[in-house]
């Protein structure tokens, strides 16, 4: 079975669904733009670190190598213009070491000539000795003697030569070393020429630089990694803190992006000239990434105050967009609720007024074809109705002509000029030039007409009483209701009796309607036969007419309303009633027109 | 009243964006709002001598990293122990958050700490006091651990002269017996010297007028090795056998360059050197974790040492924690 991925929503309003896409593409904009901008910033922004952190290795590179540089040419001079110079055997280099040493002396701690057996030859300024020491064993002493080639820099460390002078007073120096050539009475002998570099100097020009308040630092390593400088370096010496300075000998100069103990840095190497170390700048991520919250936060929030106003704002526009819109909805809604002549909204941008004119046109069209429908149907019923009207006369005339036939045959004319004569006024009043309402006076005369017409083919064999108050005669009435009733009275009533009456009353109810009562002291009907006479309009009649009285009161409901019509009283063997109830409307022109329409 | 399920999307997103807006504008803020510092009181016996070099070199580095402000308060080593409470006290009454302390006086201080630790975060050093059982870790004590050093010296002996000691003759400087460091320091010495067959011969406590107590002692009972339990005892020893050129053998536990620069005369044979550096470092770290997490507890931490004699004191290894850098 094919499962649909979307479930299918119920239908929204455009507004909402204006709103709802607007702020979708909003967020995602926003969001988008937000996150790019971030990145970018943050890409800027480490490229800039880097950046930085190189300009400042730079510097600092500079700055030592103008150190380093000053202190081998202090011991370029201490061997080429005096060791060299002198027979070590014969003269003193004390003058001249001490006059290099005053000269230097505010990055020095001394300078020292050994020789091979590790003998001190001179030194500046004039120290004692320390009670058995061998400096044959010290590092920089066996770094001279085994590649005389080379000056050698050592790792900082506390001077272990001279006694502490003052007491308790420890220099922490960097050595520089290197092999020298002796002359011993003319006999070349190897020697060491020690420079013990203050490590302040440089630890002071380093701290400089860490200086300031950020997580990032610099420190300086040899080219294999073991630390000359760090700003944690008691730290790292006391177990409190860890460098991952033994991977600097495998980097290159250069930035270069390393994780170490779980943290993500950006280390960048600068190598110094002469000694091989390596300055590095250390670039915690961590700390940048908690750097970059403010920025982060400030985003978050920007982008957030954006989104809420272009919330508003969407619906403010779509709110605007769209209420043309709905006020043609509202309209459309008014003509679902059935309001009379409702009001098209017309307006707004020019495709919705367009809807609206061509809603109002498409209405006025319904209404005009609705009144063209309800009038045919009128037309229709009008016609079925006349046609009804219409089957009296042949039954009727036929019947009145024979009486006059039979009349004439029995030489009773005057009986016959009479029957003439009130079939002549009846079918005047029946044709009444087409109309339909006629005044409730000739509608009796009609009665009248046709009742003297029956009474004379019936051979008087009942009585018919008019008992009509004149103050409706004036009013209107729907042609020919009350002679199918007499039809009636006759036929199912009285015809077959010796004393049957009729009797016709009119007058104004209490409530202000026309009532016309037609009651005859007839053989009566039961309840049920007296019900269907009103509701089944199937019945086929087999006597009078063939109208029966359903006809007579939808006819009056039809002009008048629901509310009027017949009302049948009957009783079997005691006589039927039936009352004609109309408004009291009085017979004029107008209202002729207005019920006929 | 209902709200309209169309109207309720906008709703939410408003909602949702005022909520973001409101707290990234409190971190924006906050994040560049800098916490007040934290005041923290080191109060330890003698806080000038060159013996807490090492140990105020560690909170120094401490108060930098953890943006700390330290007030220092040196007390005589012979302070009552009212005396040293009205000191601490006004330290807590002048706003400290927390407070390193060395007591000059362990014993009966049970009250004082329980009271002092719901006042400030509290951080033992150099030596333990009585304090009832802590289940809350609201104080904590760093130091090495005394017992162990105590053994270490007469390890030291023991590498000296070998497992008999027999006919040696040991003096002893103990230092202040109201501190539960040096109580320890010589119980465990004491333990580990005693199947050697060594006598001790004279012992001492105080420093003051050392030089003729140790003359006297050593007159009387002349002592071929001498055992120094605090710095300043291992450095009147010291003293007195260079001045007198006394070749009495002198171990001890040290810290000050006074003391190294008798290691590196020869005049002390060995000395044991507790990392009090990372002492230092680490008991301002303690209290300030303490502080930015009030619900964790503290816990004790026991510091490393090394022995150091005139051979290895120029190592590589212990250079950085025997010498300071003299800028």
């Amino acid at each position: 079975m094919r499962v649909s991925i979307f479930k299918k929503s119920a239908p929204r309003s455009i507004q909402v669904t204006v709103s709802i896409s607007f702020s979708i593409v909003a967020v995602i904009c926003m969001l988008a733009m937000g996150i790019v901008l971030y990145q970018r910033f943050a890409l800027r922004s480490e490229a800039s670190m880097t950046e930085s952190a190189g300009l400042l290795l730079e510097q600092t590179t500079r700055n030592l190598e103008d150190y380093l540089r000053s202190m081998r040419r202090m011991s370029d001079a201490m061997y080429y213009d005096v060791i060299k110079e002198t027979d070590i055997s014969a003269d003193s280099i004390d003058t001249q070491m001490n006059l290099i040493y005053e000269a230097y002396k505010d990055n020095l701690v001394s300078i020292a000539l050994y020789d091979e057996q590790g003998n001190l030859l001179s030194a500046a300024p004039v120290g004692v000795e320390k009670d058995g020491i061998d400096v044959t064993t010290q590092i920089w002493h066996k770094n001279a003697l085994d590649k005389p080639e080379n000056l050698h820099f050592s790792l900082p460390h506390v001077q272990n030569i001279f006694v502490d002078n003052p007491a308790f007073r420890y220099y922490w120096v960097i050595s520089l070393s290197r092999a020298t050539d002796l002359n011993k009475g003319g006999v070349p002998e190897r020697g060491v020429l020690l420079v013990d570099m203050d490590y302040s100097s440089i630890e002071q020009m380093l701290r400089a630089v860490n200086e300031a308040n950020s997580h990032q630092y610099v420190y300086l390593a040899d080219q294999y990694g073991n630390i000359i400088y760090h700003p944690k370096n008691m730290q790292i010496s006391a177990g409190l803190y860890s460098e991952n300075n033994a991977s600097i000998s495998l980097y290159d100069d250069g930035s270069h992006k390393e994780s170490f103990n779980g943290e993500k840095r950006i280390v960048t190497v600068d190598t110094i000239s002469y000694t091989g170390w390596k300055l590095v700048s250390v670039i915690p991520m961590g700390n940048y990434y908690v750097g970059m919250n403010n920025l982060r936060y400030y985003v978050i929030m920007v982008v957030s105050t954006t989104l809420l106003a272009m919330l508003f704002l969407n619906r403010f526009v779509s709110m605007r967009v769209t209420k043309p819109l709905r006020k043609l909805n509202d309209s459309i809604r008014d003509i679902e609720m059935g309001k009379n002549d409702p009001d098209i909204y017309i307006g707004g941008p020019l495709e919705v007024e367009h809807l609206g004119r061509t809603l109002r046109s498409s209405i006025t069209r319904i209404n005009e074809l609705m009144d063209e429908v309800v009038e045919t149907q009128e037309e229709k019923r009008k016609t079925e109705l006349d046609a009804l009207q219409s089957q009296i006369n042949p039954h009727f005339l036929y019947n009145t002509l024979d009486s006059i036939v039979w009349m004439i045959e029995d030489e009773k004319y005057s009986d016959a000029v009479f029957m003439i004569t009130e079939l002549a006024s009846l079918f005047r009043v029946s044709l009444s030039k087409g109309k339909t309402i006629i005044s409730i006076e000739d509608e009796i005369r009609h009665a009248r007409n046709y009742m003297n017409i029956q009474k004379v083919r019936f051979k008087d064999a009942f009585e018919a009483d008019f008992d009509i108050d004149e103050k409706i005669l004036g009013m209107c009435t729907v042609k020919l209701v009350v002679q199918p009733i007499l039809e009636n009275a006759i036929y199912y009533g009285v015809k077959d009796m010796e004393d049957g009456l009729i009797k016709v009353k009119g007058y104004i109810g209490d409530d202000g309607d026309i009532y016309i009562e037609v009651s005859d002291n007839g053989f009566g009907m039961n309840e049920k036969q007296t019900e269907l006479l009103l509701t089944d309009d199937t019945r086929v009649r087999k006597k009078g007419s063939g109208v029966g009285l359903i006809n007579v009161h939808r006819r009056i409901q039809l002009r008048f309303g629901a509310q009027y019509g017949l009302y049948i009283e009957s009783e079997p063997d005691e006589g039927t009633m039936v009352r004609i109830h109309m408004p009291a409307v009085e017979f004029t022109e107008e209202n002729r027109r207005k019920f006929e329409k | 009243m209902k709200i309209k399920k169309k109207n309720l999307f906008i709703l939410t997103l408003s909602v949702l964006l005022v909520v973001l807006i409101t707290i990234s504008g409190f971190a924006v803020v906050l994040s560049g709002m800098e916490r007040d510092p934290y005041n923290i009181s080191v109060i330890v016996s003698e806080s000038q001598d060159s013996r807490w070099n090492m140990f105020f070199a560690g909170i120094e580095q401490a108060s930098q990293d953890y943006k700390v402000k330290i007030n220092t308060v040196s007390v005589p080593v012979s302070i009552a122990m009212n005396d040293e409470f009205v000191l601490i006290n006004d330290e807590v009454n002048g706003g400290a958050d927390g407070m390193i302390v060395e007591f000059s006086n362990c014993i009966g201080t049970s009250d004082f700490i329980g009271q002092l630790s719901t006042q400030t975060v509290l951080e033992l050093v150099e030596t333990r006091a009585d304090a009832d059982v802590d289940v809350e870790g609201k104080y904590a004590f760093i130091g090495a651990d005394d017992n162990e050093l105590g053994a270490a010296l007469a390890n030291e002996i023991r590498l000296k002269f070998g497992n008999s000691l027999s006919g040696k003759k040991i003096g002893i400087i103990t230092g202040s017996q109201k501190q539960y460091s040096t109580m320890m320091r010589r119980e465990g010495f004491m333990s580990a010297i005693e199947t050697t067959g060594a006598s001790i011969v004279w012992e001492i406590s105080g420093i003051y007028n050392a030089e003729e107590l140790i003359m006297y002692k050593q007159r009387s009972e002349n002592a071929d090795i001498v055992v120094a339990f605090t710095d300043s005892g291992l450095e009147k020893i010291s003293e007195f056998a260079s001045k007198y050129s006394d070749d009495v053998y002198i171990v001890g536990v040290g810290t000050s360059i006074q003391n190294v620069s008798f290691v590196d005369d020869g005049v002390i044979g060995s000395m044991v050197v507790p990392n009090e550096y990372y002492m230092g470092y680490r008991s301002v770290a303690a209290i300030c974790e303490k502080l930015e997490n009030k619900l964790s507890p503290m816990s004790d931490e026991i510091v490393s040492y090394k022995i150091v004699n005139k051979e290895n004191l120029f190592d590589e290894a212990n250079q950085r924690m025997l010498f300071p850098v003299i800028e």
